[in-house]
């Protein structure tokens, strides 16, 4: 499915990553899963940024879905969760445009500090249902060919992403971004059979 | 959409390891024999509504492995007898519920493989399947009234089991109801007539050819075309285009093409190895796809599979019944296959 | 398990069931139902309501089933052939187990013996199994028993777009629905006035699910259907510009296409319009300009995404469609015969008249078959093989 879920801008400071804004499209997620959907958007796009140097860009595959994460020199990081038949290129070329955008409307000085609730910067819904259709990216034409497509990571899990030693387990339950409801989630969520009504 | 593709726990996603090419011999046979020795389990709860294929697909596979007298051969024909309708001759899938053309295939393949014909009221059997066929000839899988090409297939499966195919249906009408189901796009078929083909249903069309011995109504080269794209890259075989690999197609792709005189058309050692990678090594059985929960149906069409492809220590599988060939010997049943060109 | 302890299981799940059946009762627009992964029993209703959102936790609900199925088969068993009498009793129980196990065909049968003798309404089922569809999209049980309703209503009377909005959803929200798409095309047969909505729903959804091959299939047969019933749309014909396209393509050559006169001429030289009549030959261009629209679809959505086999396998079919239906009409069948063949003796007839037709009569076609002969040897061969193009 071409589909973008969720889109947000980070500030990455030495400790850990700061949210900055963000916005989801869950409408085709079950009503009481949005919630702890929502949730474990944010936290992989936090944990994620973390462990992306500066002028870096990865795009991390979980299961059916896509991580785009790019860190920008200057610790501005914008990270786009998609469906994995998304392409890859429109999607790193819409973060640059968004964290150029958000750069020059929002001093530096204030990421660091910075919160969803003390930043004036309301563009990111109109973005994620305008791109949902990656044909309005033909407007974007000449900042694709600026992008080096090679130049991106490729990961295939979140684990492939963390350091020697972490766990996404562990992660999941230290968290304190993650309900008790989010995190029963995680645990109840085990092997399925996916394929077979045998009637 | 369902999020537990998100958070899946990372034990179970990644690469697997399990690169191991031995077939877990006894670990599935007990996998099958311990199979709904724990009725207060909630699996076995919720399946109830098609137990009798569960004890099919079963009896099956252990037979294939050599091993059918670790199941209680009375208690199971019990079973059985208490699930025919005293009314329509049918079977239902389990005592309380009602009769259905599919789970009466199950009970007649298990009486056949158990030899117990006579146990039951056979010509209360045949009453039930003509009773079910339509004026164009399709079957209706029940008396509400859904037509699928797969209660055509059980109905000429059951009627030939039971050595009574003459005079009791239109089998001219069946055949051309099943060819209207055949796709000009690729050869396959679905389950009826402008339905997308699907290998499962494939399966069921080609045996249904097979035992009205028809298969000379095939476009072998158009349908040869479409089954041998079902193989991907990890070697296993989907059962349409765009979708993941399956165990269970593995079976329905091989016996067509092996009805067909065309097995040598696909990789069977990639396929061999895909399957192998669906075993459970820790609880026995084979699951869908490598990493997922076993089940009984995958264990069935995975061990099925295995036989078709020669694999040793299993006995040799009937590719249009699904059944141990020494079964459908005893019986003089001739399913008709297509020489290799 | 003691005695004690079991009762007040069954009390505690009694309740959860009338709990259920209560927001049954008070909100008749309940939308969609979904099983909550929750781990413990946090001594509160495990029944949740909100936006016409049903929800139920799921550490009871192995317990909640394995009370209405004992219920109901308890029931049956007890009460023999009478037990449709205690419908209202039965009825929260058939709810809650159909909720949880969508698949079993015995409780679908009890709601359809309830239709017929009064207990059930009929509208109501149709909002159950559209419930039902919402937890289970893939649900075959539910697709059919909305087929067995249907059969009770006067044909005018029935909301066909309606209908066909719940396959829309049900494949939006499962990849390859089978049971949708079949669903779907019976819609079409009992409403075949809908193509045109219909051809621009299936291209929306294409674009958007692009690997969903079960969307590109009903795509073909809708084409396929649209022809059969000589449909076309009149203002359409004077441009063809996909069709124009494609002919100039083959062709290498920027002809001068002007009118549909033109086209005609290059397609089918030297048949006889005035016998296969003007309604059918309109329906040929519309059709064939829309298998050339999805041939220059499938190629965009190349560029856009790479390679896939969805828009392989579409475009060959696309490309099947045009080829065949020249020949069939260069052939001069018969009237009957311009359409898909229904028998499979007609269809065997026509394959095996397909692989004799002689492409080096007709410059388009031939054009056609030297151009993909170019596009590798797995093509060529599908070439071969469905086409009945001979490279040798």
């Amino acid at each position: 499915m071409v589909k973008l879920f969720a889109l947000s801008i980070f500030y990455k400071g030495s400790a850990e990553a700061r949210l900055l804004k963000s916005t989801y499209d869950l409408q085709s997620f079950s009503f009481f899963q949005r919630g702890t959907v929502q949730e474990f958007m944010t936290f992989a796009s936090k944990t994620i940024v973390e462990r992306t140097q500066p002028a870096m860009r990865q795009s991390v595959k979980q299961e059916a879905y896509m991580c785009h994460v790019y860190v920008r020199a200057d610790n501005l990081a914008g990270v786009l969760i998609a469906d994995h038949e998304y392409p890859q290129r429109v999607a790193h070329t819409l973060i640059t445009k968004i964290l150029d955008e958000f750069s020059a409307k929002i001093s530096a000085d204030r990421w660091e500090t910075g919160s969803d609730g003390t930043i004036d910067f309301n563009t990111l819904p109109a973005y994620l249902a305008k791109y949902q259709d990656p044909k309005e990216a033909d407007a974007l034409t000449k900042m694709q060919n600026d992008l080096d497509e090679t130049k991106i990571i490729l990961k295939n899990t979140i684990e492939a992403v963390l350091e020697r030693g972490e766990k996404l387990d562990d992660m999941v339950i230290k968290s304190e971004n993650l309900s008790m409801q989010s995190k029963a989630f995680y645990k109840t969520a085990k092997k399925t059979n996916s394929c077979c009504n045998f009637s | 959409m369902d999020f537990t593709s998100f958070a899946k726990p990372s034990n179970v996603d990644g690469n697997n390891e399990n690169n191991s090419t031995d077939l877990h011999f006894w670990k599935h046979v007990e996998y099958i024999e311990n199979h709904g020795k724990d009725q207060d389990d909630y699996e076995y709860c919720m399946t109830e509504f098609l137990r009798m294929s569960g004890i099919y697909w079963g009896v099956t596979a252990l037979d294939i492995m050599n091993q059918l007298d670790r199941l209680d051969r009375t208690s199971i024909i019990d079973f059985i007898r208490r699930c025919q309708c005293p009314v329509t001759g049918g079977f239902a899938p389990c005592e309380g519920h009602d009769p259905h053309i599919l789970y009466t295939l199950s009970a007649i393949q298990i009486l056949c493989i158990y030899d117990a014909l006579n146990e039951i009221d056979c010509e209360a059997v045949v009453r039930y399947v003509s009773g079910l066929q339509q004026f164009d000839g399709s079957f209706f899988g029940d008396k509400w009234g859904e037509v699928d090409t797969r209660f055509s297939f059980c109905a000429v499966a059951i009627l030939t089991l039971l050595g009574r195919m003459e005079g009791t249906i239109n089998v001219d009408r069946a055949i051309k109801f099943v060819m209207s189901c055949c796709n000009q796009t690729d050869g396959g078929f679905g389950s009826k007539p402008g339905a997308e083909s699907h290998a499962g249903l494939i399966y069921c069309c080609v045996g249904f050819l097979s035992l009205t011995q028809s298969l000379h109504l095939l476009d072998v080269d158009k349908l040869g075309w479409w089954l041998c794209e079902r193989q991907l890259t990890s070697g296993g075989l989907n059962g349409r285009p765009e979708k993941l690999p399956d165990v269970c197609y593995s079976w329905w792709v091989l016996s067509s093409l092996t009805i067909m005189g065309r097995l040598h058309w696909i990789s069977a050692e990639k396929l061999k190895q895909f399957i192998l990678t669906c075993q459970d090594s820790e609880t026995g059985g084979f699951a869908d796809r490598t990493g997922n929960m076993p089940d009984i149906f995958h264990t069935l069409f995975g061990i099925g599979a295995l036989s078709i492809l020669g694999f040793e220590g299993l006995k040799a599988i009937n590719p249009t019944l699904c059944m141990p060939q020494y079964v459908i010997d005893r019986l003089g049943i001739k399913p008709q296959i297509l020489s290799k060109p | 398990m003691d005695l004690v302890a079991e009762n007040e299981n069954e009390v505690l799940c009694e309740k959860i069931i009338n709990d259920i059946q209560a927001v049954f009762l008070k909100d008749p627009d309940l939308s969609t139902f979904e099983i909550i992964p929750t781990i413990l029993n946090r001594n509160k209703t495990p029944v949740v309501h909100a936006e016409h959102h049903l929800g139920l936790e799921s550490w009871c609900v192995k317990h909640v089933y394995d009370h209405a199925h004992k219920a109901i088969i308890g029931y049956r068993r007890q009460h023999q052939s009478r037990y449709l009498q205690h419908s209202d009793v039965l009825l929260k129980y058939l709810n809650v187990a159909l909720l949880i196990n969508t698949d079993v065909a015995t409780f679908w049968n009890i709601r359809r013996q309830m239709v017929q003798t009064n207990h059930l309404k009929i509208n109501c089922e149709f909002k159950f199994s559209a419930l039902i569809l919402s937890k289970k999209p893939k649900s075959s049980e539910a697709f059919a028993y909305r087929r067995w309703l249907y059969s009770f209503q006067s044909h005018d009377a029935i909301d066909w777009p309606s209908e066909f909005g719940i396959c829309d959803r049900c494949a939006d929200r499962s990849a390859n629905n089978y049971h949708a798409w079949t669903h779907r095309q019976w819609v079409l047969q009992n409403a075949p006035d809908l193509i045109r909505s219909e051809l621009m729903i299936t291209e929306k959804f294409m674009r958007k699910h692009i690997s969903d091959y079960s969307s590109y299939h009903y795509r073909q047969t809708l084409i396929e259907r649209a022809y059969e019933l000589c449909y076309y749309e009149s203002n359409e014909l004077e441009h063809l510009h996909n069709l124009k396209d494609l002919i100039s393509y083959y062709l290498e050559d920027d002809l001068e296409i002007l009118s549909t006169a033109d086209v005609l001429q290059i397609l089918l030289p030297g048949v006889d319009r005035a016998a296969v009549g003007e309604p059918r030959l309109s329906s040929f261009l519309y059709c064939c300009n829309l298998a050339a629209h999805d041939i220059r679809l499938c190629d965009d959505q190349k560029n856009m995404y790479g390679e896939r086999e969805s828009f392989e396998n579409h475009r060959r079919s696309s490309l099947r469609f045009i080829v065949e239906n020249c020949v069939r009409l260069l052939l001069g069948e018969l009237p009957g015969l311009y359409l898909t063949p229904r028998t499979y003796g007609q269809l065997q007839e026509f394959n095996a008249a397909l692989k004799k037709f002689d492409y080096a009569t007709n410059a388009f076609l031939s054009a056609l078959k030297r151009s993909e002969g170019l596009l590798g040897d797995s093509h060529r061969k599908w070439c071969t093989i469905f086409l009945g193009f001979n490279y040798a």
